[in-house]
């Protein structure tokens, strides 16, 4: 089999059933692997498409997204020797010619806005020297990267790029990204929220990588097929950071998020107690009474100096700040 | 690098040791150069300069040491570290384990225990090679010793062996001194050697993280002047991409201002760049307008904290509570 395209899908059912009629009109592959990542009401074959190439696969027992360990299992799971992944919300169009692009590199890599970024189509081998995706990093941001970084780096591959007008994206919002509501006009506390969630899982992905970088003989997780198209993850197959590492981490992931949501800085942060501020609960930050009524006045308070000062940046120069 | 008395005081010690062939010791372009006659006549000791650099930068320098060493086995000790006559690089005990093509397996043992002692190290030159050696894309202060230990545990598949903490001497000295902050123990130049520390250590990580390090990594070259006289060659530096230089200048510039100040980083981001500058060379710009700060702004912000952290002690009998998480990061 030529080439598979392989998403992977939690509780993104409407992006899915949006996309996946369009990778069925897309002429160039063989197989579309879908993997429902646990989610709370479980795809069902019959929502899809009509389309044979479709296979529907659901890993089962699963509390959080987990992108890494989600597309190692479906990529392995891929028949193709070509392999593409298209997340929920993306979909390839007709300006992307797999064949063209093979003949010149073997791998490509997604470029413009919109979560084009984490995009790819790549030989399965060149894949494998890798080891695939990083499956010490949870959540949203930067497994993308890291295996970019890995074949860059690593391999010293030259990774082509899919230009933009060769994938369709389903615009959201950061929020929606963290699995919260889209902040409406006004506001501003849940984009605040949703910003810090991003925020803190951007960081502690990094750090987590930096800690424990992937590679090919890097053991990963395995599953066991509790049913026909029903996958399990063996418990005692996970990657898991020492103790020490993963202390650190939720530190630096609670730091991020309180200091942004609630602008305390990290060094008071430290001292006040933990239950004023505390991990998050299977992925989801507990904002109380006390962390809105702090938001609404204490934060807008201390913002005020903030604003006036920051009208001054002309005035004293502002080189451009990263993204 | 500028770390003349530790040397001083611990090349003896070395030399006391028996159980080497060799020992190297690199000038990372100190300002006052150091002199052969000045550490101890052991033939063993061989004393190399390189020229030219200005900011002490341990990965690139030990490389450099590393690749001028002679040896097959090599023992990493930083200025002021020395190892104590317990120490014994023929134990079993330090060798991994795994499958490898010879006999054994190779040595790889990482000190362990406080005060700089996890950052010295034991090892089989080619396991040091295989990993391409340290990451020169980290500067400054922190994570190159934990950068390797992951690359040679993630090749390796097992842990590094660990060096009892009597068997290696260190000289204790402060955060301050170790971030080349200076060794003040004033309360704000602690609070300005910690932010420089935290900053260096956000950094080194994001860096790692963007850009693994590998055999194939591109390592600085060097070429000979005058016999035991280096230097960089032009060009040769490993720089990482641009994006990812501007993610560690922010990351780096963010903790230390709001480290130092107490301000969070959401309103660092917007306020005027020229107020809460990068670092110049390794050295933070703190003006008059930071150190009032530090003493009117930031103190007067710690209270409520103060308050509620003192309060809360007091409500549990006076014992102060340890540290509820990871929040020492070296």
């Amino acid at each position: 089999m030529g080439l598979s395209i392989v998403t992977v899908c939690m509780n993104r059912r409407e992006h899915l059933l949006a996309t996946a009629p369009k990778v069925a009109a897309w002429p160039h592959h063989g197989e579309h692997l879908i993997v429902d990542w646990s989610s709370t009401v479980p795809l069902r074959r019959e929502e899809l498409p009509a389309d044979p190439r479709i296979r529907l696969l659901r890993v089962e027992g699963e509390t959080l997204w987990m992108p890494s360990r989600a597309y190692n299992f479906a990529l392995s799971q891929a028949r193709g020797t070509w392999l593409m992944r298209m997340d929920a919300d993306c979909s390839p169009t007709l300006h992307l010619r797999p064949d063209a692009l093979m003949a010149a590199g073997s791998a490509w890599v997604g470029s413009g806005g919109e979560g084009r970024f984490g995009q790819f189509l790549i030989e399965r081998s060149t894949l494998e020297r890798v080891g695939g995706f990083n499956e010490y990093l949870s959540g949203w941001g930067f497994e993308d990267k890291d295996l970019r970084a890995r074949l860059e780096v690593q391999q010293g591959l030259g990774l082509g790029p899919l230009p933009a007008e060769a994938i369709d994206v389903i615009e959201h919002s950061n929020e929606e990204r963290m699995g919260q509501p889209r902040a409406r006009q006004g506001q501003a506390l849940r984009r605040n929220l949703g910003l810090a969630t991003m925020r803190s899982s951007r960081l502690a992905n990094r750090l987590m990588a930096a800690h424990y970088p992937w590679g090919r003989v890097t053991p990963r997780s395995r599953y066991e097929e509790a049913a026909p198209g029903q996958w399990r993850v063996i418990p005692a197959s996970l990657p898991r950071p020492s103790p020490e590492t993963a202390d650190e981490i939720d530190h630096a992931r609670r730091m991020e998020f309180w200091s942004c949501f609630l602008a305390i800085p990290d060094v008071f942060l430290a001292d006040l107690p933990i239950k004023l501020v505390p991990h998050p609960r299977r992925g989801v930050w507990q904002v109380r009474w006390w962390h809105r009524l702090w938001w609404h006045t204490g934060r807008r308070l201390l913002q005020l100096p903030v604003t006036l000062l920051s009208w001054t940046r002309g005035v004293l120069g502002r080189p451009p700040e990263p993204s | 690098m500028n770390r003349r008395e530790h040397l001083l005081a611990t090349a003896p010690k070395v030399s006391a040791w028996p159980h080497h062939s060799e020992h190297v010791i690199v000038d990372w372009s100190s300002a006052v150069p150091l002199r052969r006659e000045e550490l101890p006549a052991d033939p063993r000791v061989r004393l190399l300069r390189v020229e030219g650099e200005p900011r002490w930068n341990l990965c690139r320098a030990y490389n450099f040491a590393v690749a001028q060493a002679r040896g097959d086995r090599v023992l990493k000790l930083d200025a002021d570290a020395w190892p104590t006559e317990a120490f014994d690089p023929d134990q079993p005990g330090l060798r991994l384990e795994g499958e490898w093509t010879g006999e054994r397996g190779p040595l790889c043992a990482f000190g362990s225990g406080p005060e700089g002692r996890k950052g010295q190290f034991l090892i089989e030159r080619g396991l040091f090679e295989a990993v391409g050696g340290f990451n020169e894309l980290l500067v400054g202060y922190g994570f190159d010793d934990k950068d390797l230990l992951a690359r040679l545990q993630q090749l390796s598949g097992e842990m590094a062996r660990f060096l009892p903490p009597e068997w290696v001497g260190v000289i204790a000295h402060g955060d301050a001194e170790r971030a080349e902050q200076g060794a003040s123990r004033a309360g704000l130049a602690v609070s300005q050697g910690l932010a420089a520390m935290r900053a260096t250590r956000l950094a080194n990580r994001l860096l790692a993280a963007h850009c693994p390090w590998g055999p194939r990594a591109r390592r600085s070259a060097y070429r000979q002047e005058a016999p035991g006289l280096w230097r960089l060659e032009p060009g040769s530096l490993p720089r990482p991409p641009q994006q990812v230089v501007a993610e560690a200048e922010h990351a780096r510039r963010m903790t230390f201002w709001g480290f130092f100040l107490a301000i969070p980083e959401v309103f660092l981001e917007v306020l005027p760049f020229s107020l809460f500058p990068p670092a110049r060379q390794g050295r933070w710009q703190v003006r008059w307008w930071h150190r009032l700060w530090w003493h009117s702004g930031r103190r007067l912000l710690e209270l409520p904290v103060t308050a509620l952290v003192g309060g809360r002690q007091l409500l549990a009998g006076g014992s102060r509570r340890p540290p509820e998480d990871g929040c020492q990061w070296d």
